[in-house]
C-alpha cells in the first residue's frame, strides 16, 4: 500500500513535469509575439534568435497607433439607410477619434461577446430539445444540421453576402454575427453534452410539476454549464478568427475586426515586423482574458453536479 | 435489455407528444439560424451548381464532369485525404495521452488554458511567428537543417521547409499544434463526467490503474470519441487558413488542399465548379458522419 502510494506520487510529478514542459512548447508562439511586440528592431532582425528583448521599447505599438485613426464607436438609428434619401445611415453618437486599433479591438469584442452569448443561448436549447425529446423528424433534422456543418464556408458566402445586402446588414458588424445564431457546431456539441443528463431527473422534474422552462433553466442548464463554458469558449474564438467571414461580410476600413486589420497590414507593410507583431500581441490578449474567465466552468464534471446538486 | 429500451422510448414519445409545443420553442431560433444562413444559401448554390455562371442555363451534370477531369480537383482531393487521415488518428491519441494526466491534477484549470491558448491565438498572429521561424533565415528553419545534417534523418538537405515536401509535415504540425487544446477540453469534459463512484468501486475491489484506465474509463468515453472524431474531421477541412497565410493561393503542391481550390474558384468567378465541388464535399462529408454516426448507435 505504501508502496504503491510511493509510486503514484512519483507518476504524478513526472506527469506534471512533462505537462507543464508540452503546455510551454504550446504557448511558445504567444511568448515570441508577445516579446516580439517590445523587441527593438535590431532584435527582431537580428541572425540569431534573440529570446529577451535587448531593451524595451513602444516604437511598435508608436507605430501601430500612428497607422490609421477611427472614431471611437459609432451607433446608428437600425435600418435607417431604408428611410433616408441619400441611403446614409443616421448615427446617433459618435466617438471621439482614436488610433483604428483601438476600434477595431472594440468591434471585434463587440462582435465576438454578442455571438458567444447568442449561440450559447440558442444551441443549449436547441441541442438540450435534440438529445431529451423524442419527435417526428428529429434524426432527419439532426443530419441536415450536421450537414450545414460540414458545409465549407466559402461556399454559401456569396449568397450569404447577397441576403445580408438585401436585409441591409452588409457592411455592419451585425453581418458576422447573426449567422452564428444556431452554429451547427454549437447544437451539435450540446446535444453530445445534453445526451448525458439522466432522464429520471427530468421525469421527477415532470413529476413535481415543473414546466418545459422551469426544468430548463433550473435543472438542464445547471448541468450542461461544463457544455456552456466550452461552447462559450469556442464561439469566442470562433468569431473572432473567422477571418474570411469578416472579410467578405465588412468592406469599410472602421467596420473591420482586428484580425483583418492586421491582416490588412501585413498585406500594405510587410517589412515592419515589429509593427505587426505588436497589433497581433494586441489582438491576443483579450482571448486570454476570456480563458480566464471561463475555464472555471470545466472543472466540475457534468454528472458529479448533477448528483450533487 | 432491448426489450425495456423499447418500452422506454415509447413511453417518453406519449409524453413528448404532450409538450411538443413548448420545445418547439427551443429548437426555433436555431433552427431559423441554420435555415435562414446555412440551408437557403446552399438551395441556391444547389441550383447553381447545374447552370452555366454567366447565362444561368440549365446544363445537367457538365459542371460535375468538368471537375472530375480537373487535374487540380483530383490533387486536391488527393492532398486533403492524405492530411486528415495522418492528422486525426495523431490528434485523437495525443489529446488523450494529454487529458489523462491533467484530469488527476487538482489546478488543472491553469495547465487546460495553457493548451488552450493556441486554438484561440488569432490564424493571423500564428502565421506571423509561423512566418519567422519557417522562412529561409528563420531559426526552426535553419534548426532542421543543422538537425537534418547531423542525424542525417532527413537524406537529401533542405534550407527551405515551406517550399519542399516537408510543407506537408509543416502543415501537419500546425494543425496538431493548433487542435491538440480543444482535443484535451473535449476529452476531460468527457473524462470528468464519469461518476467517480465508478472508479472509487473498481479501487476498493483492488483494480490496477491500467484496468481502471481499460475497462472502466475508455468504454466510458465512446461519446467523446465520437464527437472529437467528427469535429476534428470537420476541422481538418479548416487548416487551409493556415496554408493560405502562410504559402499563398498557390503552395507547394504537396500542401494544395481542397479549400485552395474553392478559395482560386472563389476568386476566379468559377462559381460554376465551385457550386458542383461543394456539392460533391458536402455529401460526401454528410454520408461519412452519417456512417460514424450510424457504427456508435448500433455499438452502445
Amino acid at each position: 500500500m505504501e508502496n504503491k502510494a510511493g509510486n503514484s506520487k512519483v507518476y504524478k510529478i513526472i506527469s506534471l513535469v512533462v505537462l507543464v514542459v508540452l503546455a510551454l512548447l504550446f504557448l511558445f508562439p504567444l511568448y515570441w509575439i508577445i516579446t516580439g511586440a517590445f523587441k527593438p528592431a535590431a532584435d527582431i532582425y537580428a541572425q540569431k534568435p534573440v529570446w529577451w528583448p535587448s531593451e524595451w521599447v513602444m516604437t511598435n505599438f508608436g507605430n501601430l497607433m500612428n497607422k490609421r485613426s477611427a472614431p471611437m464607436w459609432e451607433i446608428h438609428v437600425p435600418f435607417s439607410r431604408f428611410f433616408t434619401s441619400g441611403g446614409e445611415s443616421l448615427a446617433i453618437s459618435t466617438g471621439p477619434t482614436v488610433p483604428a486599433v483601438f476600434r477595431w479591438l472594440l468591434n471585434t469584442i463587440f462582435m465576438a461577446v454578442s455571438a458567444m452569448f447568442l449561440t450559447c443561448f440558442t444551441a443549449t436549447m436547441a441541442g438540450y430539445a435534440l438529445a431529451k425529446k423524442r419527435f417526428r423528424g428529429r434524426s432527419i433534422l439532426f443530419g441536415l444540421i450536421i450537414c450545414a456543418m460540414a458545409l465549407p464556408k466559402q461556399v454559401v458566402l456569396i449568397p450569404l453576402l447577397k441576403e445580408m445586402s438585401a436585409i441591409g446588414l452588409y457592411n455592419t458588424i451585425w453581418a458576422i454575427i447573426f449567422p452564428t445564431v444556431g452554429w451547427p457546431f454549437g447544437v451539435f456539441l450540446m446535444k453530445q453534452f445534453s445526451e448525458s443528463i439522466p432522464g429520471e431527473i427530468l421525469e421527477a422534474a415532470r413529476i413535481d410539476g415543473a414546466g418545459e422552462w422551469n426544468t430548463f433553466v433550473t435543472i438542464v442548464f445547471p448541468m450542461v454549464k461544463p457544455g456552456v463554458g466550452a461552447l462559450a469558449i469556442f464561439t469566442f474564438i470562433n468569431s473572432w478568427n473567422d477571418y474570411f467571414m469578416q472579410l467578405v461580410m465588412v468592406s469599410s476600413n472602421v467596420n473591420y475586426t482586428i484580425p483583418l486589420g492586421i491582416a490588412t497590414l501585413q498585406a500594405e507593410t510587410s517589412v515592419d515586423m515589429g509593427m505587426l507583431m505588436a497589433g497581433a500581441a494586441l489582438a491576443s490578449v483579450p482571448i486570454i482574458i476570456v480563458f480566464l474567465i471561463f475555464q472555471k466552468y470545466f472543472t466540475q464534471g457534468i454528472t458529479m453536479g448533477a448528483v450533487k446538486g | 435489455m432491448r426489450e425495456a429500451k423499447r418500452v422506454k422510448r415509447r413511453g417518453s414519445g406519449l409524453r413528448a407528444h404532450k409538450d411538443r409545443r413548448a420545445f418547439l420553442v427551443f429548437l426555433a431560433p436555431s433552427l431559423v439560424g441554420v435555415a435562414v444562413f446555412v440551408l437557403m444559401p446552399f438551395l441556391d448554390v444547389f441550383g447553381r451548381s447545374f447552370r452555366t455562371v454567366v447565362t444561368g442555363q440549365f446544363v445537367w451534370f457538365e459542371n460535375y464532369k468538368t471537375i472530375f477531369a480537373n487535374q487540380a480537383f483530383r490533387l486536391a482531393v488527393k492532398n486533403t485525404f492524405r492530411f486528415t487521415l495522418v492528422c486525426i488518428p495523431l490528434l485523437v491519441v495525443i489529446g488523450l495521452a494529454i487529458a489523462m494526466p491533467v484530469s488527476k491534477l487538482k489546478s488543472m484549470g491553469t495547465i487546460k488554458s495553457l493548451y488552450l491558448f493556441p486554438l484561440a491565438m488569432p490564424t493571423a498572429t500564428i502565421v506571423i511567428v509561423w512566418k519567422m521561424v519557417f522562412y529561409k533565415q528563420g531559426f526552426l528553419n535553419l534548426f532542421l537543417t543543422k538537425l537534418g545534417e547531423w542525424t542525417g534523418l532527413w537524406g537529401e538537405l533542405h534550407t527551405d521547409y515551406l517550399g519542399c515536401g516537408a510543407a506537408f509535415w509543416v502543415l501537419v504540425f500546425s494543425y496538431i499544434w493548433k487542435n491538440t487544446g480543444y482535443t484535451v477540453v473535449l476529452w476531460l469534459a468527457g473524462i470528468l463526467g464519469i461518476p467517480s463512484e465508478y472508479l472509487e468501486a473498481a479501487r476498493v475491489d483492488g483494480a490496477s490503474e491500467r484496468q481502471c484506465f481499460y475497462k472502466i474509463i475508455l468504454p466510458n468515453l465512446k461519446g467523446s470519441l465520437y464527437t472529437i472524431v467528427i469535429l476534428s474531421f470537420l476541422n481538418s477541412f479548416k487548416i487551409y487558413r493556415e496554408a493560405y497565410l502562410v504559402a499563398g493561393a498557390y503552395p507547394q503542391q504537396d500542401m494544395y488542399l481542397l479549400q485552395h481550390l474553392f478559395n482560386n474558384w472563389f476568386v476566379n468567378l468559377d462559381f460554376d465548379k465551385m457550386a458542383a465541388a461543394a456539392v460533391c464535399v458536402g455529401g460526401f462529408l454528410l454520408v461519412v458522419i452519417m456512417l460514424l454516426q450510424r457504427m456508435w448507435d448500433s455499438r452502445t
